[in-house]
Formats: structure tokens, sequence, C-alpha cells
């Protein structure tokens, strides 16, 4: 009877079992990247958290040590630098310059940081600073759970990118714009950081 | 209408769908057979010449197989793309209609107080609370609940309801959500979507196979092949008119079961909050504000059934409408209303701030700030409810799925009385898991060395320290309100990644493995963790039903109810009267276990497999095996801590949330629960 009915049906069914696959991938791959930038968002919390933290401690520190406005204007540039990194790296989480740019950025914040808290130690009244203390732990605990998201970021991100470079996703993937997505690294500036002996 | 009879009439309502459904996928059967048969019979009658008119054949194996089989993979594709999709779960849907999540951080008071809203009724159900969307771009008044389970649901909520609500309206709204959730209607909207979407994708192909059968005929006409060109038309036209028609039924069938369940939700939030004014108020605001309940995202048709209002602006009376007509819900809920729609204006800010630190204020005059050290009964009069929540089997049953308002406000002063440092803890996924590691630090410090160890070696230097930072503050908190915290923290564990969340659930086992042996609030505690995380995270599909008799399960309720009477007294004769009291309660099917077991008979290990099994047991059977355990739990007129947290895993595991149990009672406490059982 009716070859082409039959020719038809299995037509039909071929590309109907086609256009389910790609529809699963790519909604896979909407999922995958939905999940890493849910992470970043959680990043961003704590990151925010940070940079209010610091002009408290600036404002803090300011009083006992008078002599160190270079060290003190380092923390504020390098965390002014940071918060507009970051600010861009939220709308675009992901993309790679932006999270070289904020990675780095937090680098220089780290160590601006380290070395005013290292400065810091041969104040013994600052030291007795309960505000002082206080800032200091709760800097600490924010630290700790920026690189706790950062950590889940990361793995996100991993898993959207082996995902999307798989055989048939990869296709999927190039020809709607689904780039690949950047890991956030924070640059440390180890030479540095360390702080410097001078006789 | 109680929440097991709710489950048990969602399980039904799919059946009946799936019944329907079938009709319907049998009369296009039917429908597009006949008409392929017309259609060959014309064509072959047109080659014979048309002279005498041929017999029609109107039994064709082949066509009918291919028939079905055309059938079969375009509707059953179709709908099983759809559930798969919608697997993905509530946050997928939440993402898809334009939701923004609401963090903890949020500056706006508006969601905060809407934040606050949600955890206060998801601790008064007894499940943490769910991830929370705003859809920004919405003015209108409207929200939903979204998700294949509890466990990955999400709430969803209009700019404009946090704009025109107050908070009573609002709770009104967030209370007909949790009805959706908790009563099983969200699974139920999602198959429904699946299969509408399978007859729909019939009528699509039908229109582009019409579309293209079209092209064919007008580019081949000179050769001579028309016949075969329009025949194919034929085909397509079959297919869009009867998947219309397919779409027809399956429209009509969801609308009307939809309108009846949403009449079901604002009654029963007008349960939980006690207070009809709420959701009335949300309902004519509704009326007021110049969007109404809209909702303009192109997903709004999809999911226009899972939504607090209409999302999809129709007129008043039509069978397609997903929702009754908002006059009648007023009605319904208060017959009072005249029909006249008030003037709405936004809430401000301000006020919403304002009310937000004086409620806190209230709440932590209530209760002495900080709660630390209260005994048991120190904190119900801190809480001033003690005598609305009596432990009585019948209340608390019929509270399963369906708090009162009497929980939903004492799970706001419970909220309100948790110290800052912990609430900040609980919010965040770093901190949430150290403070489960905390709750689980052992006083011997021997053991408490060795389980500090493990945390430093397996999680990190940071972590241990966060961990030691937060114990001193949890060995404070009142241990009542220890379950409340596990379901606030397991709402921030849900952000971990898959390997974070690995390595959290090794940690937790051997810090419960530390000290060799397991007590009740150990048990308990990785129990309400794992089982729902582990959904989570293992995409572990929920579990159907196996069991219908109580005659199936009688050791495992067995074994439930021995370990609760072994729990509530060390007295082999008190134990044995609770059991028996207990028992008594499971009704026919249990007779062939009616002894209590030996300690050795229902050891954790035993508990673990029991509820294992058990959560694969009809509600009904749950019903009574609960019914049952509470009654061993009130039976001495005592509730111990270790009993309150062993009920309530034993309720959570098998898919029952309860409302917070409080422990004490007649004020012997005791409050030894780190007993082996």
């Amino acid at each position: 009877m009716s070859p082409i009915l039959i020719g038809l049906g299995v037509l039909v069914a071929i590309a109907l079992i086609l256009c389910l696959y790609f529809i699963g991938v790519y909604n896979k791959l909407v999922d995958l990247r939905n999940r890493f930038q849910n992470g970043f968002a959680q990043i961003d919390v704590q990151l925010k958290r940070r940079y209010d933290l610091i002009p408290n401690l600036v404002e803090t520190v300011k009083g006992y040590m008078a002599h160190e406005r270079e060290t003190l204007e380092a923390v504020i540039k390098a965390r002014n630098a940071a918060y507009s990194a970051g600010q861009t790296a939220a709308q675009k989480p992901g993309d790679p310059d932006a999270m070289h740019a904020l990675g780095s950025a937090e680098g220089q914040l780290g160590g601006a940081l380290s070395r005013l808290l290292a400065v810091a130690e041969a104040y013994p009244d600052l030291k007795a600073n309960q505000n002082m203390s206080n800032l200091q732990e709760e800097l600490t605990s924010t630290e700790n759970k920026v690189s706790f998201a950062r950590q889940a970021f990361n793995d996100s991100v991993m898993r959207y990118n082996t995902y999307r470079e798989q055989f048939p996703p990869v296709f999927i993937a190039t020809s709607f714009g689904f780039k690949e997505a950047e890991l956030f690294e924070i640059t440390e500036e180890k030479e540095r950081a360390a702080p410097q002996v001078k006789f | 209408m109680d929440f097991f009879e709710a489950q048990e009439r969602a399980r039904r309502k799919t059946g009946l769908l799936i019944f329907y459904f079938a009709c319907a996928v049998a009369l296009m059967f039917v429908g597009f057979y006949l008409t392929l048969i017309g259609v060959l019979h014309a064509g072959s009658e047109r080659a014979h010449g048309g002279r005498a008119p041929l017999p029609i054949d109107w039994f064709q194996p082949t066509l009918l197989l291919a028939v079905a089989g055309v059938l079969f993979v375009i509707i059953g594709g179709g709908s099983l793309f759809k559930v798969v999709e919608l697997r993905a779960g509530g946050s997928g849907i939440a993402g898809k209609l334009g939701g923004q999540r609401v963090r903890r951080d949020s500056p706006d008071p508006l969601e905060q107080r809407l934040l606050n809203v949600v955890e206060e009724m998801a601790i008064a159900s007894g499940v943490s609370p769910p991830p929370v969307y705003v859809l920004g771009d919405e003015g209108g008044i409207n929200a939903f609940a979204a998700g294949f389970t509890p466990d990955d649901a999400v709430i969803g909520v209009n700019r404009g309801t946090l704009e025109y609500l107050t908070r009573d309206e609002l709770q009104g709204v967030i209370a007909h959500e949790f009805s959706h959730i908790l009563n099983g209607d969200m699974r139920f909207n999602l198959r429904l979507i699946g299969l509408l979407h399978g007859i729909l994708l019939l009528a699509v192909i039908g229109y582009y196979v019409l579309r293209f059968g079209g092209y064919g005929r007008y580019g081949r006409s000179s050769s001579g092949r028309k016949g075969s060109g329009s025949q194919v038309a034929l085909v397509g036209l079959a297919c869009l008119v009867l998947g219309y028609v397919g779409l027809f039924f399956g429209r009509l069938i969801k609308a009307a079961v939809s309108r009846q369940r949403e009449y079901l939700a604002d009654a029963s939030a007008v349960q939980f909050t006690r207070n009809p004014h709420g959701i009335a108020g949300a309902l004519e605001k509704i009326g007021g504000v110049p969007d109404r309940s809209d909702v303009r995202s192109p997903e709004a048709e999809t999911a226009s059934h899972m939504f607090f209002g209409s999302a999809l602006r129709r007129a008043s009376f039509n069978p397609f409408a997903t929702h009754p007509p908002l006059v009648d819900r007023i009605r319904a809920i208060d017959p009072a209303f005249d029909g006249n729609f008030p003037e709405v204006r936004p809430v401000s800010r301000d006020r919403v701030s304002e009310e937000q630190v004086s409620k806190e204020a209230a709440a932590q005059k209530a209760g002495p700030a900080g709660v630390t050290g209260l005994a048991l009964g120190g904190l119900l009069d801190a809480l001033g409810v003690a005598e609305t929540l009596p432990l009585d089997p019948v209340l608390l049953v019929a509270a399963v799925g369906a708090p009162t308002s009497e929980h939903v406000e004492f799970s706001r002063r419970l909220l309100a009385t948790l110290p800052s440092s912990v609430a900040e803890a609980v919010r965040e996924p770093f901190s949430a898991r150290a403070a489960m590691f905390a709750l689980l630090l052992c006083d011997e410090p021997r053991v408490r060395e060795e389980q500090l160890e493990i945390l430093s070696r397996d999680e990190g230097p940071p972590t241990r320290e966060e961990t030691e930072r937060l114990a001193p503050h949890l060995e404070k908190i009142d241990q009542s309100l220890r379950l409340p915290i596990i379901g606030l923290a397991q709402a921030s564990l849900r952000d971990l990644s898959p390997r974070q969340y690995e390595g959290f659930r090794e940690s937790i086992k051997k810090l419960v493995e530390a000290d060799r042996r397991i007590s009740v609030f150990e048990f308990v505690m990785q129990r309400l963790l794992v089982t729902h995380l582990d959904r989570i995270f293992h995409h572990a599909p929920p579990p159907t039903v196996l069991h219908r008799k109580m005659s199936s399960v009688a050791h495992e309720a067995t074994i439930l109810l021995s370990a609760l009477a072994r729990v509530s007294s060390e007295e082999e004769s008190e134990a044995a009267e609770a059991f028996a009291a207990s028992h008594a309660a499971l009704g026919p099917g249990s007779e062939l276990c009616a002894s209590m077991l030996s300690a050795e008979e229902c050891s954790v290990q035993e508990i673990d497999r029991a509820l294992t099994d058990l959560v694969r047991a009809a509600p009904a059977v749950k019903k009574r095996i609960l019914c049952a355990a509470t009654l061993g739990v009130a039976a001495d007129g005592e509730v111990r801590v270790a009993e309150a947290e062993l009920l309530r895993a034993i309720a959570d595991s098998l898919d029952c949330p309860i409302p917070p149990i409080v422990a004490g009672n007649l004020g012997t406490e005791t409050g030894d629960d780190h007993r082996p059982v």
C-alpha cells in the first residue's frame, strides 16, 4: 500500500528523536550554566561583605598607625579596584576577562591586607583593641566563606565545561553561544605579600 | 480533608488523568486511522479509474501498526521529553518564568519579609524552607509553587505581590502555595503539563506536515504526483485537527481539576493562618490593581495552573479557566464580600522594615534575649504557647502537612529567639556545614579531639575553626530548637556543589561514628539531613507506593514502636506499657508482631532499614503508623527530647512532615538524649 506513509512515519520518528535529543542537550547546558551562575552569586554575597568590612578596618587602624598612610591607601585602592572588578564579574560570571580581572584584583587586595595586618602586629595597643580583633575574625571567616563558595563555583564551572566539550553537545554549545566558562582563581602576588625586611 | 487523604486523592487523580488521557489518545488513534483508510481508499479509487466503487478494506494490519507506532512515538516522546525537562526541578521552572533567587542579604525589606514568612511557614509545617524567587518584571499580584517533590520545590512571587500586600496577606498567599507543595499537587501538575505537551506536539507536527505537504504539491504538480502531495497534506490536516481536539479535552480536564484545587488551597491557607482576612485581602487586592494577577512571561501559559491567581486574563466564565472567578473565591472565604474591589496602594518599604524590627523586638522580649540555657519549660513559657501545642495524636496527625496558626506563630517566635550568630550561620552554606558538625561534637574531650581531627583532615582547618567557633553558641541553645536549625541549614546546604556534598555526607558519617555508638540524636540528624539532600544531589526518584496493607509492614512498624517505647523509658515494664498502648492503634493486620522487640532487634540499623521500607507504604498505612507512634510517645504523659526527635525523624522519613514538637510537658525532663538505643 504505502511505502510513502511508512517512510514518512520513520522519518518523523527519527526527526522527533533527534529533536528530543537536541532539546535535551540544550536544556542541560542551560541548567549547568544556571548552576555556575548561581554559584557566583554566592561568592558575590561574601565578596561584598568583605568590601564592606575593609573601610571599617581602615577606620579602626587609622588612629593607631598614622605613619603607615601608604599601606592604608594601598588597601583602600585595592579594595575599590576589587569592588568594581567584582561588579563587572557579577554581570557576566564565567567570562574569561572578567574572571581574570577579578582574580588579580582580589590577589592585590589580599596582598595589601596581609601587609596591613603584618604591620599592625607592631602596634600592641592596636592588637589589644577589641574592635580590631572582632574585625579581624570576621574578615578571616568571610575569606573562608569566599574560598568555600569559590570551590563550589569552580566545581560547577568544571562540570559545565566538561559537558560542553563532549562530542555531540559541543556542536549545540558552539552554535547557540554557550561559551567556555573560566574558573575563578585568585592570582597570589607572593613576592610582594611577604613582609619585607630592611636593614 | 487531611494530608493523607489529600495524598491519596492526588494519586487517584493522577490515575484518572492517565485514564482520560488514554481515552483521548485512543480516540485520536481511531480518528487518524480512519482518515488514512479514507485517504488511501480515495487514492486507489482514483488509480482504479473511479468506475465501480471499491469495497473499503477496514482492516490493514501494516497501516494499523504504522499509525500506532507513529502516534506512540510522537505523543509518548513529547510527554516524556516535557516530564524529563520538568524533572530538573522547581528552580528550572522559576528560571524560565524569569525569576531571580532572593538571598538573605538582600537590602530590600520587602524581600526580607518574604523570606521570613516562607521560613516561618516551612518550620511550622516541618519541611526545610524552599528557595524563593521573585519575578521582578511582573507587576501583578501572583505567586506559584513548582517542583517535582517537596524536596526540590521552589516558591516564586511576583514583584507586585511584595509591593501591594501586607504581611498578613502575604502570609495567606504563601500558605496557599505551601498547601500545593504539601498536598502533592505539584507533581500532578507536572505530569499534566507533560501529557498535554505530547498531544500538542502532534498538532504542531500536523501543522508542519500540512505546510510542507502544500509546498510539495505546488513543486511537483508538473511531475504528475499531485495525488500523493494532497494525501500528505490531508494526513497533516488530520494530525492538526486531531491534535487540537485532543488538546481541547486535555485542557478541559486540566482546568476542571485545577479550579477545584484552588478552592482547596484557599481553604487550607485559612486553616494554616486562621486568618481569613489575609488570603481574602490578597484576592481582593488582585481585583484592585491595574495588572490584576497577570504574568507576562511567554511561559505563563504552560505554568498557568500553578499560579495563585489566574496568570492569563480570560473572560469570567470560561471552561478553560484554570482558576475560579475571583469574586467566587473571595465569597468562598468571606461570604459578606460585596463585589467591590478596593483601591490598592503599594505598602511603604520604610514601614515594612520598621514593622520587622518591632516584631523582632517583641519576640525577643517574649523570650528572654538569647534563650541561653533555658530549661525546656522555660522555653515554653517564654514562647507563651505551651497550652496551644499539646501532643495529642489525633491533633498531631491532623497537623501533618497542615500546620495550624499556632504552629506558624510558634515557629515565628522560635526563629526570632535564635541567637543571631546561629541564625546567620545556618543561612550560609559554609557555616551551615560547620553548624551541623558542631551539633555532632561530643562532650567527652578525647572523642571531641578525634572529631575535630577528622574535620581538619577531611574538610580543612577553616571548617574546623568555624565549627569550634559555633560550638559554644549551639551548646547554649535549647534542645527543642535543634531540629528547626537543621531544617534551616538543610536549605542552605542545597547550594553545595555535588563534590562538596559528598564530602559533607562522609564527614557527618565519620563524626557520628567517632564514639563507636550512635545516639538517638545522631541518628535523627543524619536521617533528616541525608534523606532529603540525597534526593536532590543523587536525583533519586520519589518513592512509589509498594505496601498497601498493614500486614505487609507489620514487622517494620513494630521496630519503630519498640524503639520509641525503649527511648521513652529505661524501665522494661514502662516501655512495654508504652509499646502496648501504641501497638493497639496500628489496627488490623499488625497482630502478627504484637510483642515489643529487644533492644538489639530495634537497633539504629534496624530502624534505618524499617524506615527505608516504610516510605513506600500507602498513605493510609503511614497514617496509622504515625498515629500509633504519637500515642506511644504521649503514653506516659512525658515527652523526652529524644522521643520528640525520633518521632520527628520517623515522620520526616515517611514523607509526612509534622510541625515542631516541644519536649517536656510535665517538667520532668531529663535531657538525656545521648543514650544509645
